[in-house]
């Protein structure tokens, strides 16, 4: 069972609200899990396998660059299939850069927000992995993971103005950015190859 | 000589043949195939001096029904006299399925150029483009400038974004434009934009001078060229 947690990107400094989620399962040391995890299978794919992103968030207070794409088809059509992908975030402030490693669990489901466009609720996806980051010019940091969710709500990605699109991040050392509307950029969703 | 009836047809049915084919396959519409592409980097340096750019990513090739993404990072890069930052990434992704869609981001901190004539804190280059066959956009929002001053007149104060295109002229070295513009496509198949938030045209006087005829005026030539903050994306359908 999964539940909803709140931490902050920078925890006493930024003090950001942030938005991730969680599975009762515990991390093993031998076989560090994400935080949640699901079956590769169909039945966590719902709005479909294969998501690409690109632009801005400022959440209050910050703001962070990003791009990623991830493709799960392989994951999302067997039981023990891959995830093929990358994904960078830079946050702002901190001039934090996160760099993912690989990509190891993913889940896709339908968003909040009906896409205008199409009359239906847009797509999300939630995918995890093992990633480097370093602040400023400081070293990497390998032993980190990532949690992103990305949802694709309709187009453009980013009107003047906020969303309707959204990107959030957190991270395994407890920092985190909340789901939040693009200010610039773009989530595409590609449900149906 | 003589040609034989048998042996004339056979060579002008083949010919006609082919000239059938030619005219068919001139007149056939051109398929435009499928396409995202973009890139992001962070400075580039062009001077008689020789060429410089980092935080370079370029979108690899993306098949259909497929999709990809590149990027970049670097702490710091220094052209003494002529650019000094902090960290630069350049990031760009696409795919190709029900759309074609592509966004490159571009993030520098910390930008002195031409020794503080012109500053910046952070510039955020921020492209997208979608095309799905009938209707192609391209966008470039988000795309801000951090604390921007220009030869001491301060033009953004915290993160603002700056008009499209806004030209400057900066004396004795040339002129700056800010938030360059360089859109592409039809805008129903395709439809991609270039943005470069400082692009600095390095100018020299060249020629001219005064003789006991007169006097010649010079001729500016550009003779390199400056880009920090620069994002690509193109998507067609």
């Amino acid at each position: 069972m999964c539940r909803q947690i709140t931490l902050g990107f920078v925890p006493g400094l930024a003090a950001a609200a942030l938005l991730a989620w969680g599975c009762d399962r515990p991390a093993t040391p031998a076989s560090p899990k994400p935080a949640f995890w699901f079956t590769p299978g169909p039945q966590n794919c719902q709005a479909g396998p294969r998501f690409t992103g690109g632009g801005r968030i400022d959440p209050d207070p910050g703001k962070a660059t990003f791009g990623f794409n991830v493709d799960a088809r392989d994951w999302c059509s067997s039981t023990n299939g891959t995830i093929k992908g990358q994904l960078q975030t830079v946050f702002h402030p901190t001039h934090t850069l996160v760099h993912s490693l690989g990509i190891d669990a993913f889940e896709s489901f339908p968003s909040g927000r009906i896409n205008p466009k199409t009359g239906r609720p847009g797509q999300c996806a939630h995918f995890a992995g093992p990633a480097r980051v370093k602040d400023g010019n400081g070293p990497w940091n390998f032993n980190e993971r990532f949690e992103a969710t990305a949802c694709d709500n309709g187009e453009p990605g980013s009107s003047p103005g906020r969303g309707p699109d959204q990107y959030g991040i957190s991270l395994s050392d407890g920092r985190s950015l909340p789901l939040t509307d693009l200010t610039g950029g773009n989530i595409q969703a590609h449900p149906t190859h | 000589m003589r040609i034989s009836l048998s042996t004339i047809r056979p060579a002008r049915l083949w010919g006609a043949l082919w000239l059938l084919i030619g005219v068919t396959a001139a007149l056939a519409p051109v398929a435009e195939a499928q396409s995202v592409s973009g890139k992001a980097y962070g400075a580039f340096v062009q001077s008689p001096l020789g060429t410089q750019q980092s935080a370079v990513a370029v979108l690899p090739a993306v098949t259909a029904d497929d999709g990809a993404m590149a990027d970049d990072a670097a702490d710091g890069m220094s052209v003494p006299g002529t650019l000094t930052t902090d960290a630069l990434t350049g990031t760009t992704s696409g795919a190709i399925g029900d759309a074609a869609a592509a966004q490159s981001v571009a993030t520098v901190f910390n930008v002195s150029l031409l020794n503080g004539l012109i500053t910046a804190s952070s510039l955020t280059a921020t492209v997208s483009s979608t095309s799905d066959g009938a209707q192609a956009t391209s966008n470039a929002l988000g795309s801000t400038f951090g604390d921007l001053m220009v030869n001491g007149v301060q033009v953004t104060s915290g993160d603002g974004a700056i008009a499209p295109n806004t030209r400057m002229d900066l004396p004795g070295v040339g002129y700056v434009v800010l938030n360059e513009q360089l859109p592409t496509g039809d805008g129903v198949r395709s439809s991609g934009l270039t943005v470069n938030l400082i692009h600095v045209y390095l100018q020299s006087l060249t020629g001219g001078g005064c003789t006991v005829l007169g006097c010649v005026p010079g001729v500016l030539t550009t003779t390199g060229e400056v880009i920090v903050g620069s994002a690509t994306s193109n998507a067609t359908m």
